[in-house]
């Protein structure tokens, strides 16, 4: 407690003195620091003292490993300057060294904003032989550093429109989420927030309570609960591996407004009495067609939700954790990749995508969902072709910027990186 | 003497060296060395060693890169990680130290402290992670495409003029820009004239401003005199250099003194003595790394057609190391294993000390002069070449 309070002192005092908390140091004294650190940032010092320290990314302390069901967890972060506010359901870009090589992978966050002591939290599921889940399921440890980008994501009930401008407060649209094994994250995230407050002063959950509490920004405790109308349908393998069952069963003891449905399908092929039609969706929750859709699993339950809910005339949202297959018909063509900027060439068999063709070179490109929904990992193609792995779209204008997590090269390839 | 058939069946084993050790072929078959003419009238290799030979040794050099690949892992990352610690803590601690730099002990304490700071951070640090050699870590922060080093020359000119001239051309006369570094006449090769007698004081006078000869070293002066480079391309590295050095200049020599107030002598004293010390020791260690006796230096015919195995081996033959204590080898950036540096330059420095021993067991096996002794031996060797290369012949 104290030390965090006299953290929070210094911080302030050091923000103060070097102009601001996140993203580029401004004015006399930021210019003065950086001119006596360089040619390091002059976090590279303050970092000595506290190494959450950081203007340029974020980095995080783990602050305690909750396990949830057998192969998850949830990861509490103390995440240092420079993390910015998030809305719920987006994710973040987690950086990890494993083995002294760093990853990125991207999480939905669970935690509501401006959780007491800033903490964020993420709750990972194992994907069996999987680079990053298994290290972070089994051998993360309370006090490792931690990287993270900044939020994003627009699976979020405000729209993208964090002012909420559009009038309608998003607790009070009738809402439909349909999650699957761990993509119940995001939507346990957008719960928490709307049943801030009184889920964790109920006092059946059996998590940390700084994740439900909110402080400041967030609707105080003694105020009436939003109205929500809110339906959740959620599937899981079984009972042990179901995430956040006993605590959404409470918040919905708790909320009128709040219905909680939890689907055992069995590990296997889903039964078909329990694949996702339109009279299935009359069954579990009759007025689906008047409600806002959210879903978030694995790719055979958002497509056939897809199909399902074609009659749905609120909207459908989809959020997806891994990448489509590859799209049948993608052209395949091998060849050379330059990376110009490093002169380091590969060979490409015209199926990996540039941004893993770059790594296995030992480059570290700019990166966060590695699926192609975020943007941040493009990059101009000096000359050649680029294949969309997820489309087979072929571009072929040079100059132009692509995503490279997503793009194989199709044929010989210059790329700026 | 062993056939080479039975050195081959050696390499191809996983077991290591020839058990008796001997060599496949004596040294010092080098053209122009000895008085052994070479056999085939086909341009040979300066090592001496036929295609094959070549080959096998190449093979087995393949072996003990890919061996250190295969390993490199969270231990290496955790020594590069505390190798930049200690530096920061070093530089820190040097800097409050010198504050205090009115007393003489705070000042000897503060200058050795940001003298052992800044040679790390260009030795062990930054030349080795411009060299790519942490990339695998994806760190960005710790990234050849993003380190700009505690030293006058610009990064970017610094990865032209070493990683991509030197590293491909080591020791090739008229290509290679380090042999003397435009200024010094190492090979009998280089045309004399009567400037050169003046060279055991242009050694010193680079010596001491060693940071500032490395960051003219890629505006390639000489070259730019004849006309040979253009005046755009020379304008633009020039604004580069001033920048940056103009940086270091500001905060060594001007912000820190100032910040002291009454006591800035003391401070820039202590940042000159540290810089100057950091000058002479990377000049020494970059000297004594390829140009003592014995190192051999190349032609353009030597190289043409050169395959990666005899790259390896003219890397061999065109670098010496320095022997000393694991102290000695952190401090010289693991350049004391030039050899290992050379044959691997993007391996983890941390790993050229266990290389070192295959490397020369595989050298002798093959006959390929590996040059190591202690710092004083090199050093004065170096010495006496720069000396009698001052006068022609
Ligand atoms: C926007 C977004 C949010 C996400 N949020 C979460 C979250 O909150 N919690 C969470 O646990 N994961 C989440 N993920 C998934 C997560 O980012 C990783 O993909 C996952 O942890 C697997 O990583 P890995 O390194 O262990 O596997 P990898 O080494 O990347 O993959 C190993 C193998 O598993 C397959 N695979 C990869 N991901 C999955 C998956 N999700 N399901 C089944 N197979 C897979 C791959 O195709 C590959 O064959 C999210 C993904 C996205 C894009
Ligand atoms: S990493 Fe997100 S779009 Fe490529």
């Amino acid at each position: 407690m104290f030390t965090s309070v006299l953290d929070r002192r210094i911080g302030g005092i050091i923000d103060r003195a070097f102009g601001g908390t996140a993203g580029q140091p401004s004015g006399g004294m930021a210019r003065l620091g950086s001119s006596l650190s360089s040619p390091l940032p002059v976090d590279a010092f303050l970092r000595l003292v506290d190494p959450l320290w950081s203007s340029t990314t974020c980095r995080a302390r783990v602050e305690h490993v909750q396990r949830e069901t057998p192969d998850a967890v949830t990861i509490v972060l103390r995440p240092g300057r420079g993390w910015g506010r998030h809305r719920p359901g987006q994710w973040v870009a987690l950086g990890v060294d494993i083995d002294g090589v760093r990853h990125r992978r991207p999480y939905s966050i669970t935690s509501v904003p401006g959780a007491a002591g800033g903490r964020v939290s993420l709750t990972v599921q194992e994907v069996p032989g999987g680079a990053v889940s298994p290290f972070l399921v089994r051998r993360l440890e309370v006090g490792d550093i931690v990287h993270l980008d900044q939020p994003q994501g627009s699976f979020t009930l405000d729209h993208g429109d964090p002012q909420g401008l559009t009038g309608e407060s998003p607790a009070a649209v009738p809402t439909l989420f349909v999650t699957g094994g761990s993509g119940i994250t995001p939507v346990v995230g957008i719960i928490r927030s709307l049943t801030a407050g009184t889920v964790a002063e109920a006092g059946t959950t059996d998590r940390p309570s700084t994740i439900g509490v909110t402080s400041a920004g967030s609707p105080p405790l003694d105020a009436e609960p939003p109205p929500l109308d809110a339906v959740l349908l959620h599937h899981a393998t079984s009972e042990e591996r179901s995430l956040f069952t006993a605590e959404l069963r409470a918040a919905a003891l708790a909320h009128p407004g709040l219905r909680f449905e939890l689907v055992i399908t069995g590990s296997g092929p889903v039964p078909s009495e329990l694949a996702l039609t339109p009279e299935r969706l009359d069954t579990l929750c009759p007025d689906w067609r008047d409600r806002e859709i959210w879903t978030c699993g694995p790719e055979p339950l958002t497509a056939a939700l897809q199909r399902a809910a074609a009659g749905c005339t609120r909207g459908l949202h989809f959020e997806e954790f891994q990448a489509a297959p590859r799209a049948v018909g993608v052209d395949v063509v091998s060849g050379r990749v330059r990376f110009a900027r490093s002169g380091i060439e590969v060979q490409s068999d015209g199926t990996v995508p540039l941004l893993q063709l770059a790594e296995d070179a030992g480059l570290a490109p700019r990166h966060g969902c590695r699926m192609g929904i975020c943007h941040t990992c493009v990059v101009p193609v000096t000359s050649g072709a680029t294949v969309d792995l997820r489309d087979g779209h072929v571009r072929r204008d040079p100059g132009d910027f692509v995503q490279i997590c997503v793009s194989a090269p199709c044929g010989d390839l210059e790329i700026d990186l | 003497m062993t056939s080479r058939a039975s050195a081959l069946a050696t390499l191809n084993d996983e077991r290591g060296p020839d058990a008796d050790g001997t060599p496949v072929r004596s040294p010092g078959t080098r053209s122009g060395d000895s008085g052994v003419p070479p056999l085939r009238a086909v341009p040979q290799h300066p090592s001496g060693l036929d295609d094959d030979e070549l080959a096998a040794f190449g093979a087995a050099m393949d072996r003990l890169r890919e061996g250190i690949l295969a390993s490199r892992g969270r231990e290496d990352a955790a020594y590069i990680h505390r190798v930049i610690d200690i530096q920061r803590r070093l530089e820190a601690g040097g800097r409050l130290a010198l504050f205090a730099g009115v007393f003489p002990p705070a000042w000897v304490a503060g200058t050795a402290m940001l003298a052992t700071a800044k040679i790390l951070e260009n030795m062990e640090i930054g030349h080795n992670v411009m060299h790519g050699q942490w990339d695998w870590m994806r760190d960005p922060e710790i990234h050849s495409s993003t380190w700009e080093w505690d030293n006058a020359c610009p990064s970017e000119q610094w990865k032209h003029s070493h990683n991509d001239v030197h590293h491909t051309w080591t020791n090739v006369v008229g290509k290679d820009r380090d042999i003397g570094y435009g200024v010094l006449r190492i090979d009998e090769r280089q045309p004399w004239s009567k400037a050169a007698l003046g060279q055991p004081v242009y050694a010193l006078v680079l010596a001491l401003l060693f940071q500032w000869g490395v960051a003219l070293h890629d505006v390639e002066v000489d070259e730019v005199l004849r006309g040979e480079r253009s005046k755009e391309e020379t304008r633009r590295k020039l604004g580069q250099i001033a920048r940056k050095g103009g940086r270091q200049v500001l905060k060594d020599y001007v912000l820190f003194p100032a910040l002291a107030g009454p006591f800035f002598g003391p401070v820039l004293a202590g940042n000159l003595a540290a810089n100057l010390v950091r000058n002479l020791w990377s000049f020494t260690i970059i000297f004594c790394g390829h140009f003592p006796d014995g190192v051999a230096q190349f032609t353009t015919d030597d190289v043409e057609d050169e395959t990666r195995a005899g790259w390896y081996a003219r890397q061999v033959m065109g670098s010496a190391n320095i022997e000393g204590s694991g102290l000695f080898h952190v401090l010289s950036g693991n350049l004391s294993h030039q050899i290992e540096h050379h044959l691997f330059p993007d391996l983890p420095s941390n790993r050229y000390g266990e290389l070192a021993s295959d490397v020369r067991a595989a050298c002798e096996r093959f006959g390929i002069p590996y040059n190591s002794k202690r710092l004083s031996k090199q050093f004065g060797s170096v010495l006496g070449r720069i000396a009698r290369r001052a006068l022609p012949g």
